[in-house]
């Protein structure tokens, strides 16, 4: 057996490693659960669906309605699905299917609502017979209301109705999305001004849209934390809207984002001090009592075996964080059926920070001080000391200076680079260079191991 | 780089400093194919620290030890293949089934699991342990540990063995098993490297014994040649039946005293055929010259050393 993958197994399956990592799991779905039923557990299941649509309806005088709209996915890609038009008895008036692209266009008399039907996804919109806007629009053209209707899941990045229309911005990649446009005129033009997290204004952009329902790609600039809407209609109907926040991951996931952060919060204080044991019992107590002899008398040199126990060691802590981060984000993606990734990605980087550096110091220090006991009191105690000061300094520091040390100083840069992502979503505007953490945050762990290795290769065991 | 492969172990000219304290002077010597060499010294001689630089445990300030051709020093790895190594006092990872342990430690001798599996399974009975594969090697005696050491040290069939200080603590039957395996191993032509503190067993087992004192070899001679030294100028005669007859009958042959019915000839000159001829009447049952064990020769040699 090769023995890395024996010594993964023999530091993975320990019995501490399996019962911290079932209980601070337990704990995290746990409060994961509570924070789910403050924050996101009141939204109707509808939130969660990967089905959404918008349209545009227009009621005639003689009773006629007539909607035109656009069903999709959560990304904003089209969906063929079933459109009834239903009257206030339930009966079905008249009944439809979106074309491959998305698009659809029904039509009926003395309806009520309709209803959309995906899959095992079933949503309806009211048709209000009077206009949203209050008042019949073009009667001349025997239209006397026009409105809006939607349904779109919690999954957006952006959601404005600006009173003649509405703007779903979705399935935001790269700075890349879709722009859902439902609009009472057919022709008008768009402008975007994208802000950062201070209201400064950092860019623009024009859509110019003919259609009642249109889909453009936009993009978006970096770092942008609030979009504004104004709009120019054909007529010359002009609207400014005020800047309304943006997420560029789904907005159900940064309303979950805390729940997250809550469920690890006792992983991240607690597991270190494993990883530091797991450092004891896999390598400081070897050299202590001498066992080690026995296993550097095979055909292998320091260097392997010192590489194989450290590789082994933060597989284990590698393998611990992923689990632990898939089963917070599991219970999140049994609640409201979606994964919550890029909270579950920043988890895992944070948590693989913090136990690769403390299992690495442990290591390192095994080298040095030659009594096992003693390394495992230094090791946690120096734990705890680290974890204290970086708490403390940013209240005695200046910001620039107490970011300094966060970021670049900070044994554990990448964990502090990811909580910052979770809360901000962007690195646009981040008081770091995340070049540097991520040097930063190498250094330390290559730093430590190599240290150790330089020691443990000359020591006489 | 491999040397040219004359010895299956060479130590060569070894010096080890502990801090300020030199604990091996610059030792040198040879265990030969189909050889068992003792290793004879007193506590602290150096004997354990020589052979755990022999299996690359401890560096050497200077020197080196050239295993079936490759340094211990410098391509360890294949010198570590080529030889096996039971410690004196064997300590391991506690936490650990024997036979799991036996597995991972295949694998550094890059043997799959399944086949390292059954190796272990067969090295375990050669070894007596049979059964005891699934227990914690925490739960093992010395005397078991010493035997699944050997089982380790068989894994690779290596040509070369060193067993340091082996019959300590062991039962007669664990001594029993450790010396007919020296001599099986003598036998398939493999080098022993014999250290131990019970010379009379180094006396029944080895071809040559390396003496070593602080840190230095004081006398390195084969066994027939020791023999010859320990041997002395008196005989020793034990007779059917002992008689003032039979006592005057060796006073030709030097100066004869009777006690306890053994008769015992100081300063013997002559033949010791003449002498068989001359008591033959009385019925010789043991005839020969007067030895000093090898401990006291040990100490008559570290005695003039000091």
């Amino acid at each position: 057996m090769n023995p890395i993958i024996y010594d993964f197994k023999r530091s993975f399956l320990r019995l501490s490693v399996l019962i911290f990592l079932v209980v601070f799991a337990a704990v995290g779905v746990g409060i994961g659960y509570l924070v789910y039923h403050f924050s996101v557990g009141n939204l109707p299941a509808s939130s969660y669906y990967n089905m959404n649509f918008v349209g545009v309806c227009f009621g005639f005088s003689n009773g006629t309605v007539k909607v035109h709209g656009y069903v999709f996915d959560n990304r904003g890609c089209p969906l063929v699905a079933t459109i009834e038009m239903v009257s206030n008895s339930g009966k079905v008036v008249s009944m439809t299917q979106s074309n491959s692209s998305g698009f659809f266009t029904i039509q009926g008399n003395n309806a009520s609502y309709i209803i959309v039907k995906y899959s095992t996804y079933e949503e309806k919109a009211i048709i209000t017979p009077i206009a949203a806007a209050g008042k019949p629009l073009l009667q001349q053209h025997t239209v006397i209301y026009t409105h809006i209707i939607c349904n779109v899941s919690d999954f957006y990045n952006y959601h404005e109705y600006y009173g003649e229309g509405l703007a779903v911005i979705t399935g935001v990649k790269n700075c890349v999305g879709k722009l859902i446009l439902a609009s009472t005129f057919n022709q008008g033009e768009l402008n975007l001004t994208f802000y950062n997290q201070d209201l400064k204004a950092i860019g623009s952009c024009i859509i110019n849209y003919s259609g009642y329902v249109t889909i453009n790609s936009i993009k978006i600039k970096p770092g942008t934390q609030f979009i504004s809407l104004g709009s120019k209609s054909s007529t010359g109907f002009t609207i400014e809207n005020p800047p309304i926040e943006y997420s560029p991951i789904p907005h159900i996931e940064y309303a979950i984002n805390q729940g997250v952060i809550s469920s690890s919060s006792l992983f991240q204080s607690f597991f270190p001090i494993i990883m530091i044991y797991l450092a004891y019992a896999l390598y400081s107590k070897l050299i202590d009592s001498g066992a080690i002899e026995f296993i550097i008398s095979r055909p292998l040199t320091r260097a392997s075996f010192y590489l194989t126990r450290l590789t082994s060691g933060l597989l284990t802590g590698v393998a611990t964080s992923i689990i632990f981060s898939l089963v917070v984000g599991g219970t999140f993606s049994i609640l409201i059926h979606y994964f919550p990734s890029f909270v579950v990605i920043m988890l895992i980087i944070e948590l693989i920070s913090i136990l690769s550096f403390y299992y690495i110091l442990s290591f390192m220090l095994s080298n040095f001080i030659k009594s096992a006991t003693a390394t495992l009191g230094i090791s946690i105690a120096l734990y705890f000391i680290i974890r204290i000061v970086e708490g403390i300094l940013p209240i005695f520091l200046p910001t620039n200076v107490s970011n300094i040390i966060g970021y670049y100083v900070n044994p554990t840069s990448i964990c502090s680079v990811a909580t910052y992502l979770s809360t901000h979503l962007t690195l646009a505007g981040a008081p770091f260079n995340l070049g540097i953490s991520i040097v930063a945050q190498l250094a330390w762990l290559i730093g430590l191991s190599l240290l150790g290795y330089l020691k443990f290769r000359r020591i006489d065991l | 780089m491999a040397y040219e492969k004359d010895f299956m172990i060479r130590v060569e000219n070894l010096v080890k400093f502990y801090g300020h304290f030199q604990a091996l002077k610059g030792e040198s010597f040879t265990v030969n194919d189909g050889e068992i060499v003792g290793f004879v010294g007193l506590n602290g001689a150096g004997k354990t620290t020589t052979i755990k630089i022999a299996t690359g445990v401890l560096y050497p300030t200077s020197g080196d030890v050239i295993i079936d051709g490759y340094s211990i020093t410098k391509d360890k790895k294949k010198a570590s293949e080529n030889v096996g190594w039971v410690p004196e006092l064997p300590n391991y990872e506690q936490d650990v089934k024997a036979l799991d342990y036996f597995v991972y430690i295949a694998g550094y001798y890059k043997i799959p699991t399944n086949e390292a599996r059954s190796l272990g399974k067969r090295l375990f009975e050669e070894v007596g342990l049979a059964g005891r594969e699934n227990d914690k090697l925490k739960n093992y005696s010395q005397g078991m540990k010493k035997r699944f050491s050997l089982a380790v040290s068989l894994i690779s069939n290596p040509k070369n063995f060193l067993f340091d200080e082996v019959l300590n603590g062991l039962d007669p039957e664990g001594i029993q098993f450790f010396r007919n395996l020296a001599l099986r191993l003598k036998k398939e032509g493999k080098a022993v490297l014999f250290s131990s503190h019970i010379l009379s067993e180094v006396e029944s087992l080895a071809d040559r014994v390396v003496f070593l004192h602080k840190g230095k070899i004081v006398k390195e001679e084969k066994m027939e040649d020791l023999r010859k030294l320990v041997s002395t100028n008196a005989l020793r005669i034990i007779l059917n039946s002992p008689s003032e007859e039979a006592l005057k009958a060796c006073k030709d042959f030097g100066e004869p005293t009777l006690n306890n019915g053994v008769i015992i000839i100081q300063n013997f000159k002559g033949d010791l055929e003449d002498v068989v001829r001359a008591l033959k009447p009385f019925g010789i049952l043991d005839i020969g010259y007067v030895r000093q064990d090898l401990e006291s020769l040990f100490f008559q040699i570290i005695g003039g050393i000091q």
